[in-house]
């Protein structure tokens, strides 16, 4: 009699909890997400010598549209990525790390500029591996002229601070995701602090000479060496020009031009970043509202149908026990309360999908009309940028020929270097 | 039959001699290096600076030219003959010189290419400051109206931050989030924005033609929350304006 008896209660403690877990737990997912602690670019706390301060050029990032998916719009949109705005954002979020390592004040001229600016003592690049109002997650690559990796294919993912979200003021201060490029930046400042100034002395010098290699091949090139004993090979400078050499001294006047277009690409991202920010943080924003809201009802639908699907199996498969009436009654009320509430859970879980389908949609019209807006100036960023570096690069063609020429003439026996001088022969 | 030939072979010969010169003058006495086509003057306009002479490698002093030494320079010749000691095609002028006519296209192209990255800039950053004016105009607009239709609104520090920096927040109460949000501006969330204008009774001049210092201050005073602080950046704007067009 007291096992049957308990035998009851375990059965209806089943389907109790079966019910009331299902009404509890979804009631309950409402999460609290508190802003998050700030972490802050370390600043610089004295000047850095001009001559070991590097520049540094953030390449716009990879988007991270996966080939095998580029073509197909829905299965990206299940992903929740948007190629343009994907596109847009890899230009955004570069400006972002640039404008953290710049304010940090640790750094010479921070820049963010296309792949095809090399000549620089730091490069980053990234790729975005996800990237919503509600979680951002990275890859970033930083390698310096010489060869060194500073940081190689380093993954930065966190939640969006809601403190950003909280005001429009708040959302135009502090980006959502600051802690994450502040993290990147300290991260940068780590990988500096193992070098000692010599050789960051070195690396200035070894983007001058690569540069001014690369301009007039055969007059300039042997000034730097490649160090096979490194790991990886690193490029060295072997020897310097004489401070007075002519053709040093013209491919430097070129590097002033050189620097100017980057400067001028530079404000091209500014401006375009600029000019998407307001909106791009508004719909992040909403979108976390969305995205928050599908997570949410998604959670609960699983508890729910588990629940559910758990108090109807429970109601149905424990087996039997009663060997008195009263109890007999009892198990058959609580097997048929059991039943009815886990179709009840189960349904209500049902329903939390198709809300949760419903955000998923909501965050699908945002994403796409978000998308349609930025796109434009994409094209136009993208444009002015390829137009620059294209002229630019036709007008590098134009000053090699120049500076190949010029050392042509150099060749050229002269008075004195043809001669030799008396008085250093005695 | 002998003069006509002679004739024929002294026009060739001048021809050939003269470097198969191109400069239409007909004249064979042409061997200065000025009347050569294929290299520019050395005083090609340049737009930047003259070529830079000091830094050539070689002294001044009369260079051998890649000819049989027994051949007299040009500079030699007074008598403005044709340079028999020149093979065909090849320049007359000096290293010296020719370097100097490479210097002069080079700066000519650098200057030409400093004028196309000035206007580009100027552009870009035209570009930029309309739009942060019209942000600045959209935000006050947008605050006016919240201002207008709500109060005691749950999303406190808009009202005064909208439109402006984020710095008016600092301070206020209610609302130490954002207060600490516009402590970070620095840390690379914020973008330059603009913010108001000056008073209605000081003209603030066109931005235009601002450069570098005039722009920097243009956008200080517009994103200054502090109206004392913004009146005296735009009157320090208007100075430096004033300044540089008396200096100009």
């Amino acid at each position: 009699m007291i096992r049957a008896t308990s035998r009851v209660a375990c059965l209806l403690s089943t389907l109790l909890t079966g019910s009331l877990g299902a009404g509890l737990i979804s009631g309950c997912v409402v999460q609290e997400t508190r802003p998050q602690a700030k972490v802050q670019a370390t600043q610089a706390v004295q000047e850095i010598p001009g001559e070991e301060r590097l520049d540094v050029v953030i390449h716009s990032f990879d988007p991270g549209i996966p080939d095998e998916l580029a073509a197909d719009e829905d299965a990206l949109a299940k992903k929740r990525i948007y190629p343009d705005l994907r596109k847009a954002e890899a230009r955004y979020i570069a400006t972002m790390l640039r404008n953290t390592l710049e304010s940090s004040a640790q750094w010479g001229a921070v820049r963010v500029g296309p792949e095809s600016v090399q000549f620089v003592d730091l490069s980053v690049s990234g790729k975005i591996i996800e990237s919503t109002g509600k979680h951002l997650a990275i890859e970033v690559t930083a390698r310096d002229i010489a060869g060194r990796v500073w940081l190689q294919n380093r993954r930065y993912e966190g939640e969006a601070d809601l403190g950003s979200y909280k005001t429009d003021a708040a959302l135009r201060a502090r980006d959502p995701f600051q802690n994450l490029y502040s993290m990147i930046a300290n991260d940068l400042l780590a990988a500096r602090a193992k070098l000692d100034a010599r050789a960051l002395r070195e690396l200035r010098q070894v983007t001058d000479l690569a540069f001014a290699e690369d301009l007039a091949p055969g007059a300039l090139s042997g000034y730097l060496v490649k160090d096979e004993k490194s790991k990886p090979p690193l490029m060295r400078v072997s020897r310097l020009p004489a401070a007075d050499d002519p053709l040093a001294m013209r491919t430097q006047r070129i590097r002033e031009r050189d620097t100017a277009v980057i400067d001028t690409l530079d404000g091209y991202y500014m401006a375009f970043t600029e000019q998407m920010q307001q909106s791009y943080g508004e719909f992040r924003r909403t979108s976390y509202e969305e995205i928050d809201k599908e997570e949410q009802a998604r959670s609960s639908a699983r508890t729910r149908t588990i629940l559910g699907a758990a108090a109807i199996a429970a109601a149905i498969l424990v087996p039997g026990s009663c060997n008195s009436n009263t109890s007999c009654n009892l198990e058959s009320a609580a097997r048929y309360a059991g039943s009815v509430g886990g179709v009840a859970a189960f349904l209500s879980g049902l329903k939390k999908y198709a809300d949760a389908r419903t955000h998923a949609q909501s965050f699908g019209e945002l994403a796409r009309s978000f998308q349609s807006e930025v796109a434009p100036q994409v094209v136009e960023v993208e444009g002015r940028s390829l137009k620059l570096s294209g002229s630019a690069e036709e007008q590098y063609r134009e000053w090699r020929r120049l500076l190949r020429e010029y050392q042509a003439e150099d060749q050229f026996p002269t008075a004195s270097a043809s001669a030799p001088a008396p008085a250093s022969s005695p | 039959m002998l003069p006509r030939v002679l004739h024929i072979g002294a026009l060739i010969g001048a021809a050939v001699l003269t470097g198969c010169a191109t400069s239409g003058s007909g004249t064979p006495s042409i061997p200065s290096p000025t009347s050569s086509p294929s290299s520019p003057l050395p005083s090609i306009p340049s737009p930047t600076s003259t070529p830079s002479a000091p830094s050539l490698p070689s002294p001044t002093s009369t260079p051998s030219l890649p000819s049989p030494p027994s051949t007299p320079s040009s500079s030699d010749r007074a008598d403005g003959s044709a340079d028999v000691g020149v093979p065909e095609g090849e320049d007359a002028r000096t290293p010296e010189e020719r370097r100097s006519g490479v210097d002069g296209k080079l700066d000519a192209s650098l200057g030409t290419f400093d004028e196309q990255i000035r206007k580009e800039q100027q552009r870009t950053a035209q570009e930029r400051d309309a739009r942060a004016a019209g942000r600045a105009e959209a935000g006050a607009v947008d605050e006016a109206q919240r201002s207008g239709k709500q109060e005691g609104r749950d999303r406190s520090g808009d009202l005064r931050s909208e439109g402006t920096a984020g710095s008016g927040e600092k301070g206020e109460k209610g609302d130490a989030e954002a207060g600490e949000q516009s402590g970070d501006q620095t840390a690379g969330g914020a973008m330059p924005r603009g913010g108001g204008g000056a008073s209605a009774g000081n003209a603030v001049p066109n931005g235009d033609d601002d450069d570098i210092i005039a722009r920097r201050l243009r956008k200080a005073a517009e994103s200054e929350t502090d109206p004392e602080l913004k009146e005296k950046l735009w009157k320090e704007y208007r100075d430096y304006k004033e300044n540089t067009r008396g200096g100009s």
